[in-house]
């Protein structure tokens, strides 16, 4: 007599439920018939199966048929409702853009016509406002700096002289502009007053107002109609279905 | 009943024919449940849970045996149910002696409107044999319900509860001997018929 292993045990598993093949049922059942105690473990095995068969069968103590409300069940789309829902989103996709052209188009369009802003410029911009930054490398720069240092001068009240020494041919050139031509032929620069600047005329919104207006309709009136026929099919099969 | 042609009706949306097909097959879905639960009221609430499920996802059974894909789904349901009663544990309402402590028994659950000798002769095997199945994890609980009472060929419960058949023959058999081991401790109180069956050992 063995001790019986879990290799066994499937082995006599299997064998009761007729899964082996013919030469290992064969060469088992041999075992079975020469071991005392795997005789009595597939007994128990083939007696607990057969408890499990003898078990009674129930009956279900309800019928578990399904009410459309309990499955959930929605009625098949109507025909159209694709259409109308598929009309309905293109129309909110076109007025959004519709909307959103007009909001932009002529902001950008006005931006694009106002004047430059040259107080931002690097060295473009006029000669007060270099003087008053600082910047920009024209000759009264040159001219300032061949000047002895003033330390801690204001720097409002200095620019005032120098724009008339620059014309001065007097005026030591230094190093670095002694090639240039004579400051003297420059034209004084005349910014234009503001009110000068013509006013730019209002761009007109690029989508007309009245196709705006008809986007607005059609994708309002095909998206109702579409959720009005779903609902519409739903209360009829509905109804439909309690009877 | 053409249970082909009733299939796909149920597969077009048709309630109708499911629910003919809920009628052949009620009874094995809630035997299952039963066993594998426990607990009639919560068998009943996993065969209606596996309907249910059955009918939204009916698209999406492929053939073979319906009566498998129909188990799954309820196996599917009584996993869930079992996840959430480990979620939230109860505490069994054990009946109470005049003392007021509590019977541990499991014979309290039988049916008391039948005679003693009722019980002990019609409910006794189906007590034990319960009590020795919740004593199994699920999932050998489930494999040796398929397979024991269900009937279901190896193939077709490695199909429902998609586990390998190595897996499923490995379950069945540790199954078994548990069983056998856990049914040893009630052979005094099987039927006379079960132990006449008993004393004819080959």
């Amino acid at each position: 007599m063995t001790q019986t292993s879990f290799r066994d045990v499937e082995q006599l598993s299997l064998l009761l439920d007729e899964k082996l093949n013919p030469a290992d049922a064969a060469r088992l059942e041999a075992q079975i018939a020469a071991d005392l105690e795997l005789r009595a473990v597939y007994d128990d095995l083939r007696q607990s199966r057969a408890l499990l068969r003898r078990l009674p069968q129930r009956r279900a103590p309800r019928n578990f048929t399904l009410k459309p409300s309990a499955a959930r069940v929605r009625p098949p789309l109507p025909r159209l409702f694709p259409t109308f829902r598929l009309a309905s989103a293109l129309a909110s996709l076109l007025l959004f853009f519709s909307l959103a052209t007009n909001a932009t188009l002529p902001r950008l369009a006005s931006m694009a016509n106002q004047p430059p802003l040259h107080a931002y410029g690097m060295g473009g911009g006029g000669p007060d406002v270099e003087r008053a930054q600082g910047g920009g490398g024209s000759s009264e720069d040159s001219a300032a700096m061949d000047m002895p240092a003033a330390p801690a001068e204001p720097a409002a009240p200095a620019p005032e002289e120098p724009a008339e020494k620059t014309v001065e041919p007097e005026a030591e050139p230094t190093m670095g502009v002694a090639a240039l031509p004579p400051v003297a032929e420059a034209q004084p620069y005349e910014e234009p007053l503001p009110e000068m600047l013509p006013e730019p005329e209002p761009m007109a919104p690029p989508i007309p107002g009245w196709l705006v207006w008809l986007l607005a309709i059609l994708a309002a009136a095909s998206g109702g109609t579409a959720f009005f026929a779903r609902w519409l099919t739903d209360r009829r099969w509905q109804t439909g279905s309690k009877k | 009943m053409n249970e082909t042609a009733l299939i796909q009706d149920a597969q077009n949306g048709d309630l109708d024919a499911f629910n003919r097909l809920v009628l052949a097959y009620q009874d094995a879905l809630y035997n299952t449940a039963l066993r594998i639960m426990g607990d009639e009221d919560q068998a009943a609430d996993a065969t209606q849970e596996a309907f249910i499920s059955a009918f939204r996802h009916i698209t999406s059974f492929r053939g073979g045996s319906f009566k498998a894909w129909l188990l799954r789904t309820v196996t599917n349901a009584c996993y869930d149910e079992l996840r959430r009663k480990q979620r939230r544990p109860t505490v069994p309402l054990e009946p109470a002696t005049d003392d007021e402590e509590e019977i541990e028994s499991p014979r309290w659950l039988a049916d008391t409107s039948m005679s003693p000798e009722q019980i002990a002769e019609a409910d006794e095997l189906e007590h034990a044999i319960q009590h020795c199945l919740n004593a199994l994890p699920t999932d050998f609980r489930t494999v040796v319900v398929l397979a024991d009472i269900q009937g279901l060929d190896y193939s077709e419960i490695a199909d429902s509860i998609r586990t390998p058949l190595g897996t499923i023959k490995s379950r069945l058999a540790r199954a078994r001997l548990r069983l056998r081991e856990c049914l040893q401790d009630f052979w005094e109180l099987l039927p006379a018929a079960f132990r006449l069956e008993d004393g004819s050992r080959v």
